[in-house]
């Protein structure tokens, strides 16, 4: 019974690193397409 | 300590680094190879003469600085030798895009066109805002003012700008009134269970902030300050109120009063959260990524200190959500992070949040040297 539960568990972390990770890369995407509309 | 010192760095370089040559935007507006010399600078602008062949006067061109809401911008004129606006053109200006294409394709800056010196050429007045752009229009109006002002000098006329008067009305009291009651329900504790209280705060700014004013705290707002480009008080003091409000009380009191009470997205966030079927992660994972909203937060203001432009700190998702213009970027970041939010409790603000990053900040500091003066005051009381 404990096996399935610690690697639901797991499972979530995963998950939140994966969401973590692409929003941060997307943030950068956000902010250097800002950026670069200010270079000349 | 390394963080600070780059920021400073790039502070230094941005302001080191500025682009204050007028004269290459004059054929934004004239003929190009028209001949000119300057005629006035003042710290707002530059005035020139444009010359014909024979070294006649043809017309003025103005140069002119206004604040919009991602940082400085400059505005060209053309006047006739009568002072009326023959031609406008705006060569720089740090807006995002989709913002400012709303500006275009609603003809704004079509509306100065054959305006004189003498009429109001006033927001609200004479010169309609776009709603939902209403800073980067009146960034504009403040450009050509200040041009107005360089024509109304070399023409020697007496024509005097009105001064503007601090507009304070219904947005602002009601901002005012959401911090009011944050700011006494955390602070004097009437409720013994102050959820309740808290979700009525969240919905008010849901609605107010979020929805109706679409104000939220954004970290182009603290940034723009940090450069020297906020919007004028007298046209935006609900910017104030917001950044001052908030930030203010938490160097006073050492009180966060913005995150999970009156920040409008942390209201959607919850919303979803509530609707989806929350899951945690372990407390080892969410302690693992605790460090990555100040990352966030410290390269923003790098960009923002290098490229002295507020606006490219602005890349939260609650800007898109309760305007509905952004870019492809950006949409992206908004149904992720709202995806995320049905899984993960408040997962932009735990996680990813710049701002909520600052205020922690600012209350870190305000304990550090509040213990510090403490200790001072014990060791001065022992000798």
């Amino acid at each position: 019974m404990e096996q399935p539960v610690k690697e639901k568990s797991k499972a979530i972390d995963i998950f939140l690193i994966v969401m973590v990770s692409f929003c941060v890369l997307i943030s950068l995407v956000v902010m250097f397409v800002k950026a670069s509309g200010l270079i000349d | 300590m390394l963080a600070l010192l780059s920021l400073g760095l790039a502070a230094l370089y941005g302001f080191t680094h500025q682009d204050l040559g007028y004269q290459e935007y004059i054929p934004q507006v004239v003929p190009e190879n028209s001949e000119y010399t300057e005629l006035i600078a003042t710290s707002q602008g530059v005035l020139y003469a444009i010359l014909d062949d024979e070294g006649q006067l043809q017309s003025y061109v103005t140069i002119s600085q206004g604040q919009g809401y991602g940082g400085p911008l400059l505005v060209a004129l053309d006047w006739s030798l009568d002072g009326i606006i023959l031609q406008i053109s705006v060569p720089v200006h740090h807006e995002d895009l989709p913002w400012w294409r709303v500006l275009e394709a609603r003809h704004f800056f079509d509306q100065y066109i054959g305006r004189g010196y003498e009429e109001p050429i006033q927001i609200h007045e004479d010169i309609d805002a776009v709603s939902g752009s209403t800073v980067s229009s009146n960034g504009v109006a403040m450009a050509v003012k200040a041009g107005r002002l360089l024509v109304v000098k070399e023409l020697g006329s007496d024509y005097k700008d009105p001064l503007p008067g601090i507009k304070f009305g219904l947005p602002e009291l009601m901002v005012c009134l959401g911090i009011a009651f944050v700011f006494w329900v955390r602070t004097f504790r009437p409720f013994k269970n102050p959820k309740y209280a808290r979700y009525l705060a969240l919905t008010y700014s849901f609605f107010i902030v979020g929805i109706w004013l679409s104000v939220p705290l954004s970290l182009n707002n603290i940034s723009s300050f940090l450069v020297g480009y906020a919007p004028s008080v007298e046209q935006f003091i609900i910017f104030y109120i917001v950044v001052w409000g908030i930030l203010g009380l938490a160097i006073l009191f050492g009180k966060n009063y913005y995150c999970y009470w009156l920040c409008p997205f942390a209201a959607v966030q919850e919303g979803l959260h509530f609707i989806g079927e929350g899951v945690s992660p372990s407390a080892k994972t969410q302690k693992r990524f605790k460090w990555v909203r100040y990352a966030l937060l410290w390269l923003a203001l790098m960009l923002v200190f290098v490229f002295r432009a507020p606006n490219v700190s602005g890349f939260e998702p609650w800007n898109l959500f309760f305007s509905l213009k952004g870019d492809f970027p950006e949409w992206i970041l908004l149904i992720a992070t709202l995806a995320g939010a049905l899984l993960f409790y408040n997962f932009w603000c735990n996680y990813l949040c710049p701002v909520g990053a600052s205020l922690d900040i600012i209350i870190k500091a305000r304990k550090w040297v509040g213990n510090k003066w403490n200790s001072l005051l014990k060791k001065k009381a022992r000798r």
